[in-house]
């Protein structure tokens, strides 16, 4: 039974992840792209980039407790010194009243960082299945994760902004608590196995089945 | 080359043909559904936005972005300095990460968009263009000045009773700078940059 879709790895021919070149007769001996000289993707290493990528998502996640249990930053006033965690942030929200704002700070600082790993940790582990049943969901999702990524970084450079701009001596000053950092590490190393998470995975097992 | 007509879907591999006449601003891959092709203007056209966006980067990092009034006392961050008042107070991390994504990758991607339009407009290849095909997607990950721009609206909410904030000149400069370099990224079409740049390659 011929293929129902034709794939470039089929034909021999691969496309360049870093600059779109579509590169023919690729083998062993020349794998690299003809136009910018980067290497190309092979099936053969998909289960050591899969590795890699369930790496840098456990990383992320050994740093999302410090994240949320650190302080983010420490506001100094009028001689009193007050650290201030993530979820301590939200508490203070909630009971000061404005419980928009504090629903939208848990879900964008707390909720969201969560659920990408959690979501990229599904379509990883739906890649290297053969459930296909999975497959559009796990499309669908990686690209919302994809774009969701960079935002999480906002908290960041609110931290870094607050902390150049509020330096008034005694009257008042923050300083950027551990917490900033180990979320820095939590956005950066999500956004990393994101970008080294190949779609192509989603697709290949089922390509090699000629369905 | 493959035929010109003939695309590989980045996300899913599958090899497909465009429709003809290509319509509308993009194509989609038929199985996966990945934008595997997007309309573009003539490289010619992009020459206005990056002399724009040059003028305004140079615009937004000079003054301050915004000043900050507490019962007189008066402080100010410019974009360039932000980093630098960061490592002072010993928060390198910190000043790593924020001068990367809102100094040095936004500065790399506008180099990089400037050094690619000089062969086309030579006539001839110039060193460089070959590691610039190959990087410029991280440059284009890593320039977070939409992000840093939600995290000033932030910041200026959070701020909002215990002090009096200014905005500067830079700041509005700095949103122009973000415009146009998202305007440059949209309209780039790197598909046709691969073949123009190519041609003129194989010339010199
Ligand atoms: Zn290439
Ligand atoms: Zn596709």
């Amino acid at each position: 039974m011929p293929p129902r879709f034709v794939t470039a790895t089929m034909l021999g021919w691969a496309r360049c992840d870093h600059c779109g070149a579509i590169n023919r007769r690729v083998t062993r001996d020349r794998c690299r792209c003809a136009v910018c000289g980067a290497t190309l993707p092979r099936v053969e290493e998909t289960a050591q980039e899969r590795r890699v990528v369930w790496a840098l998502l456990l990383a992320a996640f050994a740093f999302y407790f410090p994240a949320n249990l650190l302080p983010v930053m420490t506001v100094a006033n009028l001689g009193r010194s007050e650290p201030s965690t993530l979820i301590g942030g939200v508490i203070h929200l909630y009971v000061v009243g404005s419980w928009g704002l504090a629903t939208i700070v848990l879900v964008a600082s707390v909720l969201i960082p969560f659920a990408k790993m959690v979501v990229l940790g599904f379509v990883l582990w739906v890649s290297g299945t053969r459930r296909r049943r999975w497959q559009p969901v796990a499309v669908r999702w990686l690209r919302w994760i994809a774009w969701l990524g960079r935002w999480s970084m906002v908290d960041v450079f609110v931290v870094a902004l607050l902390a150049a701009w509020v330096q008034f001596g005694e009257i008042a000053a923050i300083t950027p608590g551990a917490g900033t950092l180990a979320f820095a590490a939590v956005v950066v190393l999500t956004m990393v196995a994101t970008e080294r998470f190949r779609p192509r995975w989603l697709w290949w097992e089922s390509d090699f089945d000629g369905t | 080359m493959p035929r010109a007509d003939v695309v590989v879907c980045p996300e899913c591999d599958l090899v497909t043909r465009l429709p003809k006449p290509l319509r509308g601003k993009r194509a989609y891959c038929p199985r996966c559904g990945a934008v595997v092709w997007r309309s573009g203007v003539p490289f010619r056209a992009l020459l206005p936005w990056v002399v724009t966006a040059w003028v305004l980067w140079f615009a937004s990092g000079v003054q301050p972005l915004a000043q900050l009034e507490l019962f007189g006392q008066v402080t100010e961050v410019t974009l360039w300095t932000l980093a630098a008042a960061l490592a002072r107070g010993h928060e390198t991390g910190l000043a790593a990460i924020v001068s990367v994504t809102t100094v040095f990758a936004p500065l790399a991607l506008l180099l990089t968009y400037t050094w690619l339009l000089v062969p086309l407009w030579r006539r001839r290849t110039v060193p460089g263009i070959r590691l610039l095909l190959r990087y410029a997607h991280w440059h284009r990950h890593w320039a977070m000045l939409d992000v840093f721009l939600l995290g000033v609206v932030v910041a200026v909410v959070k701020l909002g009773d215990m002090a009096r904030l200014l905005p500067g000149l830079s700041l509005w400069a700095f949103v122009g700078f973000t415009v146009s370099l998202a305007v440059i990224h949209a309209l780039f079409d790197w598909d046709r940059y691969r073949a123009e740049w190519l041609a003129c390659h194989r010339v010199s």
